[in-house]
């Protein structure tokens, strides 16, 4: 055939996504491979334009077997170009799979196309023969590559994307995950973590409580352990930890601000505690006043004038200002102890720890180990180990049901060997009887873990030691029954019974006073009307009665009191400092730390203001007493 | 052919020798190429281009009549130019030929000699063939040229029919200025075995100057 055009090609083959259909895009240029004929120099490599002409595309795999074959009619266009898409077109019979069913399995492939220029008989010739190096579209299709794939562009995929084999998978920019993630293993993060939405572990472990694995989250590696911040400043609104059982929250440690501190009960208790304390010295400070006062007189029942006058004993009046020195130290102390106390509360305002649990407990050994123990027991406490026994006991105290903060806990599986005891706080007691708020719980002596009630009235002196606490509940049960007591709150109700025993020695003291001066009444009468009654009254006297002992009238009339008083003098005072000074450092008391001697030596002007100050106050203590004296007939001298 | 050309300069140098005239012309040629390739498919219009040529050569008048042998070679430039739009080519060649002639030429109204001269127009036909040898050519294709000696269709020679007519002027009768006009159609050129067809069409316009040989002495 004369006309034949065997042509040579210029082919583009290039993958491309279509939309909605799938192939791939192929693009030739067709050229005349006869040259055309001119005078001369003919020429070759004319296009093939506007050219009618049928194509014939085969897939082979790397044997050469057809994988997929199919014919498209076309035109060339005016530029002798051909655009089809392999997979559009009519397949052959030859072709034993359809477009979509072509396995991309990554072996090599090959592209084999045939043309026919004729537009009415095929005949076919080789067109071009070229290994497919691009990866085919596969919108249908699983991609098997079996060596690197690196995709420079953006890749979009619409459906699941696996790694398998256990293959990892690493992304050195950022990961973001729109939807949730679900990780079905462990999870490493090798930097620091920011998430910033909620975050629950629900980790289903079980075991022991001893074992560090049985715990959902573990803090670990570093030199700090946890740190919560809130946002927002704290109140007992902003809970920094809740604790939640399967029933409700059942503590917290939660903020604390100013307000709340001074609501907080604790605190007024405190305060309340700190207030009787400073009660109790200011009461030791008067009473040491009185005592430089009596020791810078002396009192002698005298028959007549001179003989019988007594000084005062210098040594007791310094006695007496270190005395005074020392309760004024102590009343410093007690006054400078709630003022640190509170410097130190309002200075850790933060949190507080809240629970339904209201004490602080120790494990405490059992002193028999089969003894059985159960919320409530008051115990005895022998050599700091526990019994229901309460004789001989050193300390009484109770078993805690529930305590917020356990101490000195025992080592790992000897906890049968003790038991949680409170030390302070709130916790139930199992008392026997009516209970009423306020009234003291003390062992009943039973030894079976009971208590009793006895009210603030009848307490014995004997019974404060026994105290276990103070009950904030009542009952009018006859039997026992759980009493909400208040334990480790009774260091003060010693004092108080002192208080109240000085009170009693004072009224006792007042009464023998008074006692004495009817005496020496009784004795001035009989005097007068008894005759030899002075005699011998005086050969009455012991031999080796004090000197400022009473004598009778050497004249057998009954003589009058007479009291001589010394002013305290600053020196005085001064030698009572330096003397209060040593009696408490020989009793091991470090006053470097008290604030009244700090004070004292370091502040300057402040000793000799002091030393004014307790000369005016026993001035004028004594000019009360000279007043009394006098008004009671008593001869007095006052130096 | 070589035989006709052969008796025929032979008949002229047998001759006598009165009425023998040797002229030079010089003129323009216009060319134009008329190709067919093998399909039968021509190449479109090709454009004409006008080019220089000039020649020379023997005249003699037969027995002293009207008719006259004229002998002579010319040099001629053939250009032709075209393009396919549909293909986006370009062509252009530009040959010259040295080529040899001999026509029969037929004179009117030749002025007489009076008074020992000769004064007067007179015209005349003519009929010639030639052949042409190539001496340059050059094909541009597109951006590239080639040359076309050797080439298939430029190696042979060219054979030429050509027929014109002309305008005598005898100055005296030892010089005649004449002008004509003379077109021609070549034979196939080439290779016609795969039946391309090759003819120049050439219309020449020439002027030229005459010296009769018996009274320049």
């Amino acid at each position: 055939m004369k006309q034949i055009f065997l042509l040579a090609l210029s082919l583009f083959v290039m993958v491309d996504l279509f939309g909605q259909s799938q192939g791939i895009s192929y693009q030739a240029v067709i050229i005349d491979k006869n040259p055309q004929e001119i005078p001369g120099v003919d020429i070759s490599g004319n296009i093939l334009p506007n050219h009618a002409m049928q194509v014939r595309f085969t897939i082979l795999d790397a044997l050469g077997t057809i994988e997929y074959q199919e014919e498209q009619s076309t035109t060339t266009d005016a530029y002798g170009m051909i655009n089809l898409t392999i997979g559009l077109g009519t397949v052959t019979a030859a072709s034993p799979n359809t477009f979509i069913e072509i396995d991309w399995n990554g072996a090599p492939k090959d592209l084999k196309v045939d043309i026919s220029l004729s537009g009415t008989d095929l005949f076919y010739t080789d067109f071009s023969f070229q290994p497919l190096t691009f990866l085919p579209y596969a919108y249908h299709k699983n991609i098997t590559a079996t060596g690197s794939m690196i995709i420079d562009g953006v890749t979009n995929l619409k459906s699941r994307l696996n790694v398998t084999n256990g293959s990892p998978t690493f992304l050195s920019g950022r990961l973001t995950v729109d939807s949730a993630a679900i990780l079905q293993n462990e999870l490493t993060v090798n930097a620091k973590s920011n998430l910033k939405g909620q975050v629950t572990i629900n980790a289903a472990l079980a075991g022991d409580k001893s074992n560090y694995d049985s715990y959902p989250l573990r803090v670990e590696g570093g030199t700090q352990g946890l740190a919560v911040k809130i946002t927002g400043s704290r109140s007992s609104s902003n809970n920094f930890v809740t604790f939640w059982d399967d029933e409700k929250i059942q503590g917290r440690i939660e903020g604390q601000t100013t307000a709340e501190l001074l609501s907080d009960p604790e605190y007024i208790f405190d305060n309340v505690l700190f207030a009787n304390e400073i009660l109790r010295s200011t009461v030791d400070v008067a009473k040491a006043v009185a005592g430089v006062v009596s020791a810078s007189s002396s009192s002698t029942v005298c028959a007549g004038l001179g003989a019988c006058v007594t000084a005062p004993i210098p040594s007791l009046i310094v006695g007496a200002a270190a005395q005074l020195v020392m309760d004024i130290a102590n009343l410093a102390l007690g006054v400078a102890a709630p003022i640190i106390y509170n410097v130190s509360k309002h200075a850790n305002i933060g949190i507080t720890y809240q629970s339904g649990a209201g004490d602080y407990a120790e494990w405490l050994p059992k002193l028999d180990l089969t003894e059985k123990f159960f919320p409530g027991d008051i115990v005895g406490v022998k050599g700091g180990q526990i019994s229901k026994s309460t004789e001989n006991a050193d300390h009484f105290m109770v078993i805690s049901q529930k305590p917020i903060v356990l101490g000195n806990m025992p080592q790992e599986n000897r906890e049968s060997s003790y038991e949680k005891v409170a030390f302070m706080g709130q916790v139930p007691v199992k008392v026997i009887g009516k209970v009423q708020i306020g009234d003291y719980i003390l062992p009943s002596g039973s030894n079976n873990g009971t208590g009793i009630a006895v009210s603030p009235d009848n307490m014995q002196p004997d019974q404060y030691q026994k105290i276990v606490g103070v009950a904030w509940s009542s009952s009018e049960s006859l039997q026992y029954d759980y009493i909400n007591v208040a334990v480790g709150l009774n260091a003060n109700d010693g004092a108080r019974l002192a208080i109240k025993q000085e009170q009693k020695i004072n009224a006792q003291a007042a009464e023998i006073s008074a006692l004495k001066e009817q005496i020496n009444q009784m004795n001035a009468v009989l005097s007068q009307v008894v005759p030899n009654y002075a005699t011998l009254m005086e050969s009455n006297q012991p031999k080796n009665a004090s000197p400022t002992a009473a004598k009778p009238p050497e004249n057998g009339v009954a003589g009058e009191r007479t009291i001589i008083y010394y002013d305290v003098t600053k020196e005085q005072i001064l030698e009572g400092i330096d003397l209060a000074e040593k009696t408490l450092r020989e009793k091991g008391v470090d006053i470097s730390t008290n604030p009244f001697f700090v004070k004292l030596n370091t502040e300057p002007g402040y000793k000799d203001s002091f030393v004014s100050d307790v000369v005016a106050t026993i001035k004028n203590q004594l000019n009360i007493t000279y007043e009394q004296e006098v008004k009671s007939g008593a001869r007095v001298i006052r130096f | 052919m070589k035989k006709i050309f052969g008796g025929l300069l032979f008949s002229l140098l047998t001759l006598s020798a009165s009425g023998q005239l040797i002229f030079v012309e010089a003129g323009k040629v216009i060319s134009s190429f008329d190709y067919k390739d093998s399909n039968g498919n021509s190449l479109g219009k090709l454009t004409t281009s006008t080019q220089n040529n000039m020649g020379g050569g023997f005249r003699w008048s037969l027995f002293h009549s009207p008719w006259h042998i004229t002998v002579g070679a010319a040099y001629n430039k053939y250009v032709a130019k075209g393009s396919d739009p549909v293909l986006g080519n370009y062509y252009e060649w530009e040959v010259a030929y040295l080529g040899a002639n001999v026509g029969v030429d037929y004179e009117f109204f030749r002025p007489k000699i009076t008074q020992n001269e000769q004064h007067g127009f007179s015209f005349y036909i003519r009929g010639s063939i030639a052949t042409d040898f190539l001496v340059k050519g050059t094909q541009q294709l597109n951006n590239q040229v080639f040359n076309l000696i050797g080439k298939e269709e430029f190696n042979k020679p060219v054979y030429f029919l050509k027929a014109g007519v002309g305008l005598n002027y005898y100055i005296s009768k030892k010089f005649i200025l004449f002008g004509e006009y003379t077109g021609g159609q070549s034979f196939l050129i080439g290779n016609y075995k795969n039946q391309e067809q090759l003819r120049y069409t050439t219309h020449n316009i020439s002027v030229g100057l005459a010296v009769n040989l018996i009274y320049a002495n």
